[in-house]
């Protein structure tokens, strides 16, 4: 080989390239990365934000909906975290207040007459970022501020998740999870789920067992 | 000898740029994130069922569920909305029972969000809901209620209809090879009917 090579220093050039190459192949395969975790990144978030918004926008019940429908005043309610992953109740408004803050969702609950009942004691967190004010001869206001017992619809979101994973055994020490994120709209008259709202995606790392 | 070098310092960038699938996302570190259609190592070393396999029979059951709930005789021809109450599971594998949950959420999403279904039915996610209304009819003399949770209509057992789900697994080998059944079944509450089933039957040599 390295006779070879001697006699054609462009060939050696050439393998040098290939060689080159080989970690970007490797790279390419997209084996997961050793040390990372399969925890919750800010990026998971505006993902499943961002595809839940989107199946909401396109719900059959909106749709059936005019600005002179019966009012829907809508809480964010039970919130359910049955996943393996540690979910604080920041993350958990963060994402509720993305689905339904996000500007196109925002006005398109406005034309449906559908208000978001916020508890009272965010009010001043709102009017201090000029959210939701009630213009005069606007209506009807997209978020109305009082007790829970004023809503006639709830908006529940849970997380699920599956784990798997491959021992040193077995020649790796990979770690997958399987996320499951569902938000469903319930009728609190009647306890019917109205609308339901789904987005899954997975997380694979590797030297990771524990998160 | 300098046209033989650019060509390979122009590989090794092409090669580079190659590894980056498409332009990046507006938002943050995806690193680590992946489909979860796809298996991977610890789906196939894990003891539990691969995750891959318990989405696919959660999406079937899910389409096959709405398309034939049209087809199903005691739903379809009535003359007034059934109701559907997404019910109970048994899981008689080494898997955990929150995973079937998760297959079961998936069958759940589909049904609420379905046409078809609504066009027959309500449907009722609350267990609660349904144990409560069971001990109702039970102590009713008429065999109806007037049920306050559902706008005070009368409601009979031959109204209501439960979706179940079952997970089995036979194992050889001490883990080695294992066999797993997926059944889903609909429930008429009044007779215990099975009016709709699906099954997947699943094997897996570790």
């Amino acid at each position: 080989m390295s006779a070879i090579l001697r006699g054609r220093p462009s060939a050696a050039i050439v393998l040098i390239a290939a060689l080159g190459l080989l970690p970007h192949m490797s790279g390419c395969a997209q084996s997961p990365r050793r040390g990372a975790t399969t925890r919750f990144t800010i990026s998971d978030i505006e993902y499943t934000s961002a595809e839940l918004s989107a199946q909401l926008a396109a719900a059959p019940f909106l749709q059936g909906r005019a600005p002179d429908s019966p009012e829907i005043r809508l809480m964010p309610g039970e919130f359910r975290n049955v996943s393996n992953e540690r979910i604080g109740e920041a993350d958990r408004w963060a994402m509720i207040s993305m689905i339904l803050y996000d500007p196109g969702i925002f006005e398109l609950l406005r034309s449906k007459n559908v208000s978001i009942v916020m508890p009272e004691q965010r009010k001043r967190l709102f009017e201090r970022f000029a959210i939701a004010q009630e213009i005069p001869g606007q209506t009807p206001p997209t978020i109305v501020f009082g007790e829970n017992s004023i809503a006639t619809h709830a908006i529940n979101t849970t997380f699920l998740s599956a784990t798997r994973e491959a021992t040193d055994t077995a020649g790796t020490d990979e770690r997958k999870d399987l996320f499951l994120i569902q938000t469903e709209i319930i009728d609190l008259g009647t306890g019917a789920a109205i609308w339901s709202g789904q987005t899954r995606f997975a997380r694979v790392a590797r030297g990771v067992i524990l998160n | 000898m300098q046209r033989v070098a650019g060509v390979a310092l122009t590989l090794v960038v092409l090669g580079s740029l190659g590894c980056q699938s498409g332009p990046r996302g507006p938002i943050g570190d995806t690193q680590g994130r992946r489909d979860p259609g796809v298996s991977t190592r610890a789906d196939s070393q894990d003891p539990a069922v691969n995750s891959v396999t318990l989405i696919e029979f959660a999406d079937q059951v899910a389409q096959d569920l709405p398309a034939r709930i049209a087809s199903i005789p005691e739903l379809a021809n009535r003359d007034h909305e059934a109701v559907l109450y997404l019910g109970e599971f048994i899981n008689r594998t080494n898997t955990p029972t929150n995973d079937f949950r998760l297959a079961r959420q998936i069958v759940r999403n589909s049904i609420i969000n379905s046409d078809i279904v609504r066009q027959y039915a309500t449907v009722y996610a609350d267990p609660e809901q349904l144990a409560r209304l069971r001990e109702r009819l039970a102590a009713s003399e008429s065999g109806r209620v007037s049920d306050d949770e559902m706008n005070g209509r009368l409601y009979s057992a031959d109204d209501i209809f439960v979706l179940n789900s079952e997970m089995s697994e036979a194992t050889r080998g001490g883990g080695a090879q294992s066999l797993y059944v997926f059944d889903m079944t609909l429930l008429e509450l009044k007779t215990g009917r099975q009016v709709f089933s699906s099954q997947i039957v699943q094997k897996f040599v570790r």
